[in-house]
């Protein structure tokens, strides 16, 4: 079977978009220990945050990501104050349920403010180049270039800044990284925003490629749960690999199977995933 | 007076382990917590620098009280804690290590890492050879250096060690004890438990045995191993 470059192209922007929303999602779960299942909805947050900004108040797309990625960066924030806090000590089961509570509200708090019919960003119209038989639009363009710098960034951080290194310090071992010295509470704010901008720049992404829905996140979190885990819970660089794997897996598979079933290989991925990792989703982390 | 606990009571949820404890420590010192298992050594240590918090009492050191502060602060007031086991971060490398004991003191005037890292290799010379490693795939000895020497490079004023020689091979033990010496030479106290009580007590200055959570006795290393009470009780035959 030859893969076809254009399945393989779109492949690789879904997988940047699972890439990123993955990086978001297991940095926040190296700090805080928990699965943050409202994560997809923090992701739909930021898409129509910036659509609102766009579309209804009419400003350019680069001023409404913007606003997208801010609005969710200190709106983390203002979540982990108002409830995810008072759980700190609480088992990541007790915080995987209060998320799910959290996704729950939003979801329904953006369907409630902009209805439940899908949106588009309104964005120039412009011709959709096509080079070696691939057709391509800009948006998938800046979306792979925008992901790559992304991962670029947050890998400088992690590796060479004093709080990458003491976030990956503290994932490793939070109690031994406070007997160092870190102030573990102003290492979780720093989480959140940067988790929170993340996934409010994911979103957006997603909003671009396909459409704005309440349910956008949601529906993505299976392939990015998928993502996370076959890289190995906790690992930023398996989160990436993970990503990128799930997102041109998924999409090649149209190739064989009815579109529609193309999110179960994420769920697929999944079970294969928890089957050979012996340590499973609440396991200490492989790297 | 270096450290000076006063009726220290401490314990995890309803149970209490440390039933007001006293001790003293002057700087310079070498002092060794002894006593049966369960006895509250660990418990007392961790109160000490506040991985447990002190339901109770007082613990001054350096002339401040730091009953209820946070782990993060204690380390502040230039006490460093060796736990007995996962006392490193094993996905970072040895150097990355080393920049987290630094964490309390970057950007402070007084404080300079490279001469620090000089004086750390030094005690320490494996850790120059393995800096860029990743500090989880270095042998149990290696990694016990690399926890040592995270908390030597504050140049601390009180090395708190929690079993330094435990899960060690035997040929290694006397290594360490040797370290522990060399590093109380260079002038920095030292307060530690061990299983290995009569090793531990020929190198310390004194020894206080804790059983059920209270101190039973107090006393120079030699006293310790000389009492036939505490060698009967606490000391084994070996």
């Amino acid at each position: 079977m030859v893969l076809d470059p254009q399945l393989v192209w779109n492949g690789l922007v879904v997988g940047s978009i699972i890439s990123v929303s993955a990086l978001g999602l297991t940095l926040i779960f190296g700090i805080l220990n928990f699965i943050n299942i409202a994560y997809g909805d923090y992701m739909a947050a930021g898409a129509y945050v910036a659509w609102a900004v766009n579309a209804q108040a009419g400003l350019p797309i680069g001023v409404a990501i913007v606003a997208g990625i801010l609005v969710m960066s200190v709106g983390s924030v203002v979540l982990d104050k108002l409830v995810f806090q008072h759980f700190r000590t609480r088992s990541p089961i007790t915080l995987l349920i209060v998320s799910i509570g959290v996704a729950f509200f939003i979801r329904n708090l953006l369907r409630a403010i902009w209805g439940p019919s899908g949106h588009f960003y309104d964005l120039p119209m412009e011709a959709s180049p096509s080079f070696a038989g691939v057709r391509f639009s800009v948006e998938q363009v800046a979306i792979i270039v925008v992901s790559l710098l992304l991962l670029l960034g947050v890998y400088v951080m992690l590796r060479r800044t004093r709080i990458g290194i003491a976030m990956r310090a503290a994932s490793d071992d939070r109690m031994l990284s406070r007997i160092r010295g870190v102030d573990t509470e102003k290492l979780v704010l720093y989480v959140w925003l940067i988790g929170g901008a993340i996934a409010g720049l994911s979103g957006i992404m997603l909003g671009l490629d396909a459409q704005i829905r309440p349910n956008m996140g949601f529906t993505a979190l299976i392939a990015i749960f998928a993502a996370v885990i076959l890289g190995g819970i906790g690992d930023p660089k398996g989160a990436v690999a993970g990503g990128y794997f799930i997102g041109v897996a998924q999409e090649v598979s149209v190739a064989v199977i009815p579109s529609e079933y193309k999110f179960g290989v994420g769920l697929v991925a999944l079970i294969i995933g928890l089957l050979t990792r012996p340590d499973g989703l609440f396991g200490e982390a492989t790297r | 007076m270096l450290l000076e606990l006063e009726s220290v009571v401490s314990g995890y949820g309803d149970a209490i382990i440390v039933h007001g404890v006293d001790m003293q420590m002057e700087d310079g010192e070498v002092v060794t917590i002894i006593g049966p298992n369960g006895a509250g050594k660990s418990t007392l240590l961790k109160t000490v620098v506040g991985v447990v918090e002190a339901r109770e009492g007082s613990v001054q050191f350096n002339g401040t009280d730091l009953a209820g502060k946070p782990p993060e602060e204690i380390v502040e007031y230039g006490m460093c804690y060796v736990r007995q086991n996962d006392n490193i971060f094993p996905n970072l490398s040895v150097m990355e290590n080393l920049k987290m004991g630094a964490w309390p003191a970057e950007g402070k005037d007084w404080f300079d890492f490279d001469d620090r890292l000089d004086e750390v290799y030094d005690q320490f010379p494996v850790l120059e050879e393995r800096a860029e490693q990743r500090a989880g795939s270095l042998s149990g000895g290696q990694q016990q250096m690399v926890a040592m020497g995270t908390a030597m490079i504050l140049d601390p004023d009180l090395l708190v060690l929690d079993e330094p020689s435990a899960g060690l091979a035997p040929q290694l033990v006397d290594e360490m004890f040797e370290k522990i010496v060399e590093i109380n030479e260079a002038g920095t106290p030292i307060l530690m438990v061990e299983q290995n009580a009569r090793a531990a007590l020929r190198r310390s200055d004194r020894g206080i045995v804790l059983d059920m959570g209270e101190n039973r006795f107090q006393g120079t290393g030699e006293e310790l191993l000389d009492s036939e009470e505490v060698a009967e009780l606490y000391l084994g035959t070996d």
